[in-house]
């Protein structure tokens, strides 16, 4: 049932880019526009690797800092989607490269400083 | 050579004590390592997973369990047992020419560090000297089975009981199985110092202490993260206990003897894998 809806729905809107070449154009721009993004999020998410906020941070602060410098925005944006640490969205929308770095510096220090107390529990 | 001694412990329940414990006896045992698995929690699960439901019924009304072992030392009334006279000897349903024996526990065990607290506190004892006596008579009891094992594992309960310190204190290795989340993360901090000063005592040093990452979901980040972070913080297995079905599906008791590999399907070779790693880092090669 739901298969033959869909395709229903796929034609009509395949039909109208064939007919209308303004909305054709439309979508070419907002599926480009996708593609372009979601590579660029791949590309970043490959660049940061394995790099883990909170252990480089319990090698060193500054360091850890410096090495956050070296990033870009969205390879920065990458570790804070990756270990989720902007979960009240206090990211949200533009926001510059140093306040990422700002942000991600911030919440490793809190935990860190949470788990060393935990290790006097 | 006395067997060597070791707890399977955290603080936090529902992390894969009581699996970790029967899945490695068994293994164990399948490759020829003569293993005791001592049930220190009263929920029994490691008990009805390697003897099922009805020989652990049939067990209880014979008096053959570690609260009738243990109560000779607090009820005096109580007839004098043998640690040998209570054991459930060829335990598990896996195939194979093994010795795989347990001392079983029943929900009644709770009682038993009740009234000793009652009893002893009233003599004047504190509850660190109420831990040590039973970790003396625990001992004690091993002593006089030690020809027959090379490895006593104890399953403790979540939460520290005087029983869990008294293993915890008598054990030559410690591992903490441990899901990798914050929560279950926690439960090793709560008795961390304690096993620490417990090791070091007795001249240990911190190798002794090793966390096993269980129900691990290769594809969720949030295990990813905690995982390495578990990594970075202490001793870790590299071996790492998926969350399965199959694994899960093995806590049922099964009345025909099955396989290690038709129990564990394909859990089974990481099931062996950690095994290895257990025997290499217990020195039980």
């Amino acid at each position: 049932m739901i298969d033959k809806t869909l395709a229903g729905v796929f034609k009509v809107v395949t039909d109208e880019a064939a007919a209308n070449p303004a909305f054709g154009k439309r979508m070419e721009d907002v599926l480009a526009k996708f593609a372009r993004d979601y590579a660029e999020k791949q590309v970043a998410e490959r660049r940061i690797g394995d790099f883990h906020p909170f252990i480089e941070y319990r090698k060193g602060a500054e360091a850890f800092e410096a090495q956050l410098t070296k990033l870009d925005a969205k390879e920065l944006r990458a570790i804070i989607d990756r270990h989720k640490l902007d979960p009240a969205l206090a990211l949200k929308g533009k926001v510059s490269k140093k306040a990422l770095a700002s942000h991600i510096v911030e919440v490793a220090r809190k935990r860190s400083e949470r788990d060393a107390k935990l290790f006097e529990y | 050579m006395p067997p060597r001694t070791v707890s399977v412990v955290n603080m936090k329940g529902g992390v894969g004590k009581s699996t970790t414990v029967a899945s490695l006896a068994e293994t164990l045992a399948v490759e020829g390592v003569r293993v005791l698995v001592i049930d220190l929690d009263p929920q029994s699960n490691v008990s009805m997973m390697l003897a099922g439901p009805e020989r652990w019924v049939e067990l209880r009304q014979k008096g053959k369990t570690i609260d009738d072992y243990f109560n000779q030392f607090v009820q005096t009334d109580s007839h004098p047992k043998f640690l040998r006279d209570c054991l459930a000897y060829e335990v598990g349903d896996v195939s194979g020419e093994m010795r795989l024996d347990l001392l079983i526990s029943t929900p009644e065990f709770r009682y038993i560090e009740r009234h000793a607290l009652e009893k002893w506190v009233k003599q004047a004892f504190d509850v660190r000297q109420i831990g040590n006596r039973f970790a003396k008579l625990t001992q004690a009891a091993i002593d006089s089975v030690q020809d027959s094992y090379d490895l006593v594992l104890f399953d403790c309960p979540p939460g520290i009981s005087i029983f869990a310190e008294a293993a915890i204190e008598l054990s030559e290795f410690i591992v903490i199985p441990t899901i990798p989340d914050y929560i279950s993360r926690l439960g090793i901090f709560s008795f961390r110092k304690r096993a620490l000063r417990s090791m070091e005592q007795r001249r240990f040093t911190e190798d002794r202490i090793w966390t096993l990452i269980t129900k691990y979901e290769a594809s969720n980040t949030l295990h990813q993260s905690e995982a390495a972070l578990l990594k970075d913080q202490f001793n870790v297995f590299e071996t790492r206990i998926p969350q399965t079905e199959q694994i899960a599906r093995a806590a049922e008791w099964f009345d025909a003897k099955r396989t290690l590999d038709q129990k564990y399907g394909e859990a089974t070779n990481v099931i062996r894998r950690f095994a290895g790693e257990f025997r290499e880092k217990v020195g039980l090669i």
